[in-house]
């Protein structure tokens, strides 16, 4: 019998769920809170998240054939990295600033480090900062849309809308007039403006299911539906986001603020459950994701609520990005018999 | 029922369905026997024949005069071919002696013991050594030495693996099945040789036939101081400390043996062989083996002649499967050996055949950077961090992957299972350890 076999160190058998597997769980853990998204922003949020993704295969197509390296886009990490940018961005951005955010994503955090398992930074909070923080046409960003806007439009009217076009269908949180022409408008920068925010429970049910002035990922309900998705297939367990909220509870009760308000407003629950607990820059060992639960929670409460801007959650999980790897090598388990 | 357990592991595919109704059966006699020079770990044995000679089966060929070995016995009678080196299931090549067998098939004349029990320790010790039995579970350690603990441990407890927690393996299940009683004798026997207390037969949950019929063989039978351990269905649990910390929940210490904590573990195959050692008076020279996988038209429990080419052993089991054969592995699909050359024999520790057809083995070379999961840190049963050994040993910091314990890894093969990234954690761990071990011997060497 002469036959070819191939010879290869143990194990002989693996399982079936490799990376585009996991991927293909995230995209559809988003799924629900990009509807919700449509539902209440209408094609806007659709649009924006269309361009993100294109975007970022995009890129990651060019990049990796300029740099000559194994195409990688069924793996489906471009796509998760496009659809994780959009829902922080609001559905206002104009198609143009969420295309450069792919770019940015893909090419510099992602592509430039190596690529995917290589990047220190999630490349999705990375172009979203990129884009918040250092280009001139941030203010555009902080413009956000009144839910459910497209009910009080003709389906005439619609059609013609310009969906990019910031500034005409713009309005700030509960009917609020806004302020000026282009000071932000979320819950979290209202509340740190000084005013009464809200106490009703209307208000917090707002927060949770997404009717509210914010970013494309803002139903925390929905949100937290996918995450219980992930939940269940173990791509994510309960020890960041846990960590994150219980210690931005404790902060907000000790420094009296509303711990609610606080969980359900500004993207916590989409950082804590999706961006914080991205594989690849989060750590590893049980209780090193405490540790980098605990440093985000803290680092986003007094970021949003002292700090100059309110992008807690988002700079507090870059931030906490650089250290995941020595908070690994530093809290390693005991080892069995040991 | 509670069922027993150790933290972390993992829960593959069984794929038992294929064998586990099939009662074992007698492959017929090769045209040649293969039989190396080392089946176990330690000093490998010298010759006691030469070309030419012709020697009957149960004679004694090989023997080593180093105390960590095994001898080696013609498992049929015939002619010695050649004694030179062969392809050995390890990939190296080895010294073996083979024998063409004969058409009247004679044996030497086994001495047996019809009443063992009455037998002092001693004896059954060195008749065990004689017999040239060694762990069948793969790890094939002489089995004499692990009767004989250190004087200075208090063994109070035997441990039976009855676990097969390897996919695909069934021999040990057949054997509980169709062998209790005469199991259950050796475990009597090797339970006084080690004068223990108690002896806990740990059986996995998914061999649900197997606990009720070694319960019921004990109670029938009057079997003292034997009990039934129902485990759940999770590997490693039939790795030693893993095992241990289930059935008697006591950790072994890092780099120590069981005995350290008064335990002393043995694999259903080894018992068996034991107690035909001492009982019949027969060396070890076949043994129960599953012939199996998706590339293989009908799967087996085979009783084979220890020697045994896997070609022919193939052959008996209706030849290849679903297109040409991709993989063909010595052992279980998580631990075993994936071989080049078909001529390669059974040995002492092969518990198993499983062979993959071409369209169902990846590419090993196909396989991407560590994303940092962590499904690895989660499942480890010694746990160890597999994911910073990997990318340290893929980058050549192995000072850095000692540090992460690699030495402590056992090679279970469980972090490589659950990685999404398909990385050959066992070949980097593997890395890490030769080039630290190397590391650590220089400074030995004076001058």
């Amino acid at each position: 019998m002469k036959e070819s076999l191939i010879v290869s160190p143990p194990p002989h058998i693996k399982t079936s769920e490799g990376i585009s597997e996991a991927m293909r769980d995230v995209i559809i853990a988003l799924v629900p809170a990009l509807l919700v998204a449509i539902y209440f922003f209408g094609f806007n949020a659709l649009f924006v998240t269309a361009v993100c993704i294109l975007s970022t295969v995009l890129t990651e197509f060019f990049v990796r054939a300029i740099l000559d390296r194994p195409f990688s886009l069924n793996d489906g990490s471009a796509v998760v990295t496009g659809l994780l940018l959009a829902l922080s961005l609001p559905p206002t951005t104009p198609w143009w600033l969420a295309a450069l955010g792919g770019i940015v994503a893909i090419a510099v955090a992602k592509e430039l480090f190596g690529g995917l398992g290589k990047n220190i930074f999630n490349p999705a909070l990375f172009a979203r900062t990129f884009l918040f923080v250092f280009t001139v046409w941030h203010p555009l960003l902080e413009e956000y849309i009144k839910p459910l806007w497209w009910k009080s439009h003709s389906f005439t009217q619609l059609l013609t809308t310009k969906f990019f076009e910031h500034g005409v269908i713009v309005t700030d949180l509960l009917a609020r007039k806004r302020i000026d022409g282009i000071t932000a408008a979320t819950p979290l920068a209202i509340a740190r403006a000084g005013s009464p925010v809200f106490s009703t429970l209307s208000g917090y049910e707002s927060l949770l299911i997404g009717n509210i002035g914010g970013v494309i990922g803002g139903s925390s309900l929905a949100l937290l539906l996918g995450a219980a998705y992930l939940l269940y297939k173990k791509h994510i367990d309960l020890y960041i986001p846990g960590s994150i909220l219980i210690t931005t509870a404790l902060l907000s009760i000790g420094f009296g603020k509303d711990p609610i308000f606080q969980i359900l407003a500004g993207g916590l629950i989409l950082g804590a459950f999706f961006m914080a607990t991205d594989w690849v820059t989060s750590p590893v060992t049980k209780r090193g994701k405490i540790i980098y639960g605990i440093g985000i929670g803290i680092f986003t409460f007094f970021v949003r609520n002292y700090g100059t801007r309110v992008e807690g959650m988002c700079t507090a999980i870059l931030h906490m990005n650089v250290v995941a790897l020595f908070i690994d090598r530093y809290t390693q388990p005991r080892r069995f018999g040991g | 029922m509670r069922l027993s357990s150790f933290q972390g592991g993992i829960h593959p595919p069984h794929h038992k369905h294929e064998t586990e109704n099939k009662a074992i059966v007698r492959a017929p006699l090769p045209e040649r026997i293969i039989l190396p020079l080392s089946q176990h770990i330690g000093a490998p044995c010298k010759p006691l024949v030469k070309v030419g000679q012709k020697v009957r089966a149960g004679e004694k060929i090989a023997e080593a005069e180093a105390f960590i070995s095994a001898p080696i016995h013609a498992s049929v009678s015939g002619i010695v071919e050649s004694i030179a080196p062969h392809p050995h299931f390890t990939g190296a090549e080895m010294m073996s002696i083979t024998i063409i067998p004969d058409k009247n098939q004679e044996s030497i004349p086994f001495q047996e013991i019809p009443n063992p029990e009455g037998e002092p320790i001693e004896k059954i010790k060195s008749l065990v050594k004689e017999a040239g039995i060694v762990g069948m579970g793969g790890a094939a350690f002489p089995t004499f030495v692990k009767l004989s603990p250190p004087r200075d441990k208090q063994i109070d407890s035997l441990v039976i693996n009855g676990c097969e927690c390897e996919s695909f393996l069934t021999c040990d299940h057949r054997i509980l099945l169709e062998r209790t009683e005469d199991f259950l004798k050796g475990v009597s026997l090797v339970l006084r040789t080690i004068e223990a207390q108690t002896a806990y037969i740990g059986i996995e949950i998914n061999k649900l036939n197997a606990i009720e019929a070694v319960k019921k063989c004990i109670e029938a039978s009057g079997f003292q101081n034997i009990q039934v351990v129902a485990l759940e269905t999770k590997y490693p649990q039939g790795c030693e400390k893993q095992l241990i910390k289930a059935v008697l929940n006591r950790e072994v210490p890092l780099r120590k043996l069981p005995s350290e904590v008064g335990a002393v573990v043995q694999n259903v195959g080894t018992i068996l062989a034991i107690y035909e050692a001492i009982r019949f008076g027969k060396p070890l020279i076949e043994r129960v083996l599953t012939v199996t996988g998706p590339g293989l038209q009908n799967p087996q429990n085979i009783l084979a002649k220890l020697g045994t080419p896997i070609s022919h052993l193939i052959s008996f089991c209706g030849g290849w499967k679903d297109g040409p054969p991709g993989k063909v592995v010595v052992g279980g699909p998580m631990t075993g050996f994936a071989i080049a050359n078909l001529d390669i024999p059974i040995v002492k520790g092969t518990s198993g055949i499983v062979v993959f057809p071409r369209h169902m083995v990846p590419d090993p070379n196909k396989y991407w950077p560590c994303l940092k999961c962590g499904k690895c840190a989660d499942i480890c049963p010694m746990f160890l961090l597999p994911n910073l050994i990997g990318y340290y040993s893929e980058n050549e910091r192995y000072r850095e992957a000692d540090e992460c314990g690699v030495l402590d890894c056992m090679e279970c093969g469980s972090c490589a299972f659950v990685c999404p990234s398909r990385r050959p954690m066992i070949q980097f761990i593997r890395k890490a350890k030769a080039q630290i071990m190397a590391q650590k011997k220089k400074p030995m060497v004076r001058g």
